[in-house]
């Protein structure tokens, strides 16, 4: 496939934007395919796959080039020669952007990308144009050419798509190959098709799920979650099992229970219960699980995942370590690591522990000497193929790894120190950073708890404001002359069940003198008689 | 993923905020007063040659830095004239330089790498949107292998961790928040 690209920013202004963040996953994701330059794309093999830039647009240099370094990728530039430098206000309504300058370009050719064709102005190639206008546009310029000669600008990419025979044919005597937006093929290699990538183009095919399994490690547990919260490709899982510590670790776990599955084991299961019970929960192709103790680094899931993405005949992904803590130096010793440098905070040296290649000889001594370590990176089905982790063998970590390359699986070094293992005091539970961390915690609870009670105590104020309005309205009623004056309807209503018998009878008795009676009366007692007469008789249906 | 509503404070409102030459109060309040001794405590001690300071606002913090040479940079150009005013009064005025340029037009303007790179209160989605990767795959350019980077920013604003093996982290109050201090070794 060949990826089309436009502008790379820190926003999607429009759909011809991708926002670097995305862009970065994006590539993350091209790790399961092979990234070829055009010149070596087979249009057949279904890996390949070609990252391409119309425009140049300066936010493709500023966001999406670093990026691309990082990752390794050959890419590329198709350049629309009149506007080198220049800006797209010609582009209505997209939002201003600036173009590549010459020496932007060439600073991309030094570092896997590669210039080709666009057009001089980008105009519509239809049927309307004589051959001296084609000529204008499909010609490169001979400045240019120099300053960067073949391979670059062996293709060519129609404006807009437009590719009817004769522009066909122009372009066919001038370029090596061609690329389309629109209605291309996969066989022609000058009218190839292209994919419009944009910010919610998901080319994901690989998920990960991450576990950080805790045993009483509540001093530890809010480091390591939050190594896992900050990885620079952020898994599509996370999983915080506990299993059932007497420490302060659930409520601990439950603080990042909006950001985390938190799992709450009621008894203890054991480390092969508890990591077998957390794996059948999770979901993700691959997976890793971190002891609560220790950190990731940020690029763990980002290295790891790519490793294996690219290796389809790897299970297990291993990385080096560092070692930190206060008996850091214990085993640093021990293995042979080298110091990196030193905590000032915390008083200890931190090392680097490098792990070897999985050689013949390496893993002949796999019995013996473990160098698969357990927070490595797996497929989750090859886990399930081979029994999960089992007791009684060793390590389960161990044990487990080595069924996985008994069933015929390989193992991959990430050569970098993702892992970060602590070596920590069994009397002293805390650190300078996790007193600390706990603290942050504590005293922002504090600030929301003042909050919290600095509003409930408005609205007591506002309340009893209120009540102290409404007793005063009810005072200002009872002392009101309206109120005094119409003490006589109120006694009326009040009487009017023990009166209405009477009055009937009255007024069957009396019946002309009730009448001159009522007719003198001022006309809202009328209304008043009236109504409750009215009220009184048999409805009439 | 989308970041179509997101506001990003703007240069002028920068530009704005350092009309004056310490807006913040930074010499005389104790939060910045405690972050520059907690920054520069944890600062391990070696020999630097080239220094960075990103973000390094009115030079607040780039005057103690160690290097030989010493290059501050920030997105206000009112910022970098203050802090070029205040290295004409320092008495080493020759080791500070300072350059008005925002982080993703740091290749076009600078050159070489560096031993120690500081990043105070840059990486936010505020200021630069969903560019956190591209921020980091650009300072990671300019740092030498076995180099330093301090990250310095709120920690109640999620700020990013560099893909670096981690040599020490703090976390202090700052104002109504927390601040998360990092120092790695490439």
């Amino acid at each position: 496939m060949i990826l089309m690209y436009h502008k790379v920013a820190p926003q999607a202004l429009t759909t011809w934007w991708v926002t670097a963040d995305t862009f970065n996953q994006q590539m993350a994701s091209l790790q399961a395919y092979e990234v070829v330059s055009l010149e070596a794309y087979d249009p057949a093999n279904p890996k390949h796959a070609v990252i391409t830039f119309d425009g140049v647009y300066e936010n493709v240099y500023q966001f999406a080039f670093p990026i691309l370094k990082k990752w390794g990728y050959p890419f590329e530039l198709f350049v629309t020669g009149n506007v080198i430098g220049a800006t797209n206000e010609f582009d209505n309504p997209e939002p201003l952007a600036r173009f590549c300058t010459v020496e932007q370009l060439q600073k991309m050719t030094d570092c896997g990308g590669r210039l080709q064709w666009h057009t001089a102005s980008h105009r519509r190639l239809d049927k309307n144009l004589n051959s001296q206008e084609i000529a204008t546009e499909l010609d490169v310029p001979e400045t240019l050419r120099t300053q960067f000669p073949s391979p670059h600008f062996d293709w060519f990419a129609y404006p807009h798509g437009d590719h009817n025979q004769e522009i066909v044919s122009a372009v066919y005597s001038r370029f090596k190959g061609a690329v389309s937006c629109i209605a291309g093929n996969d066989h022609d290699k000058y009218q190839l098709n292209r994919l419009t990538i944009t910010e919610s183009t998901c080319l994901k095919s690989t998920t990960v799920s991450i576990i950080i399994a805790n045993y009483n490690y509540g001093n530890y547990l809010p480091e390591a979650v939050d190594s896992v919260l900050t990885q620079t490709l952020p898994p599509d899982e996370i999983i915080l099992i506990d299993d059932a510590s007497t420490d302060s670790s659930p409520s601990i776990a439950k603080r990042y229970a909006d950001q985390v599955r938190v799992v709450l084991n009621e008894s203890n299961l054991g480390i092969v219960g508890c990591f077998n019970k957390a794996v059948s929960m999770a979901s993700g192709d691959y997976i890793a699980i971190l002891g609560a103790d220790n950190r990731m680094r940020a690029d763990y899931v980002e290295r790891c995942k790519s490793a294996l993405d690219r290796e389809p005949n790897v299970a297990v992904a291993y990385t080096d370590m560092t070692i930190f803590g206060s008996r850091s130096s214990i085993l640093a010793s021990a293995v042979g690591a080298t110091e990196i440098g030193t905590s000032i905070a915390e008083r200890w040296p931190v090392f680097h522990w490098k792990f070897p290649e999985p050689t013949p000889e390496v893993l002949g001594k796999l019995d013996k000497e473990n160098f698969i370590h357990g927070s490595s990176m797996y497929r989750r089905g090859v886990f399930v193929n081979v029994g999960g982790y089992m007791d009684g063998n060793g390590p389960e970590d161990h044990n487990l790894f080595k069924r996985m390359i008994a069933a015929g699986w390989e193992v991959f070094h990430v050569p970098h120190a993702l892992i970060e293992y602590r070596q920590h005091s069994t009397s002293q539970a805390n650190t300078v950073l996790n007193l600390q961390i706990e603290l942050a915690h504590l005293r922002t609870q504090a600030v929301m708890i003042n909050q919290a009670v600095a509003n409930r105590d408005q609205r007591i104020s506002e309340l009893t404001q209120q009540l102290a309005n409404r007793d005063q309205q009810i005072v200002d009623i009872f002392s009101s002359y309206s109120w005094k004056l119409t003490a006589p309807l109120r006694k009326v209503k009040q009487e009017s069940v023990l009166l209405m018998p009477k009055l009937k009878h009255y007024v069957k008795v009396n019946i002309g003198i009730a009448k001159r009676i009522y007719y003198r009366l001022p006309v809202n007692w009328q209304q008043k008689i009236k109504s409750l007469v009215k009220n009184s008789l048999p409805s009439k249906k | 993923m989308s970041a179509t509503n997101s506001v990003i404070q703007s240069k002028q409102s920068l530009d704005d905020f350092y009309a004056t030459s310490d807006p913040w109060g930074y010499e005389k309040n104790s939060h910045d007063l405690r972050r520059k001794q907690e920054l520069l405590s944890l600062l391990p001690s070696r020999v630097y040659q080239r220094t960075l300071d990103i973000g390094c606002g009115n030079g607040f913090l780039t005057f103690e830095l160690p290097g030989h040479e010493v290059i501050g940079i920030d997105i206000s150009d009112k910022a970098i004239h203050w802090a070029r005013e205040a290295a004409k009064k320092s008495s080493h005025e020759e080791r500070y330089k300072f350059v008005c340029s925002s982080l993703f037009e740091l290749p076009d303007v600078l050159s070489g790498t560096f031993d120690l790179i500081i990043v105070t209160g840059v990486l936010y989605k505020q200021y630069i949107g969903n560019a956190i990767s591209a921020a980091i795959s650009t300072v990671d350019n300019f740092l030498n292998p076995g180099g330093i980077l301090i990250s310095c920013h709120i920690n109640d604003w999620n700020p990013p961790r560099f893909p670096y093996n981690l040599l020490d982290m703090s976390v202090y109050p700052y104002r109504e928040y927390h601040h998360h201090l990092e120092v790695y070794v490439k």
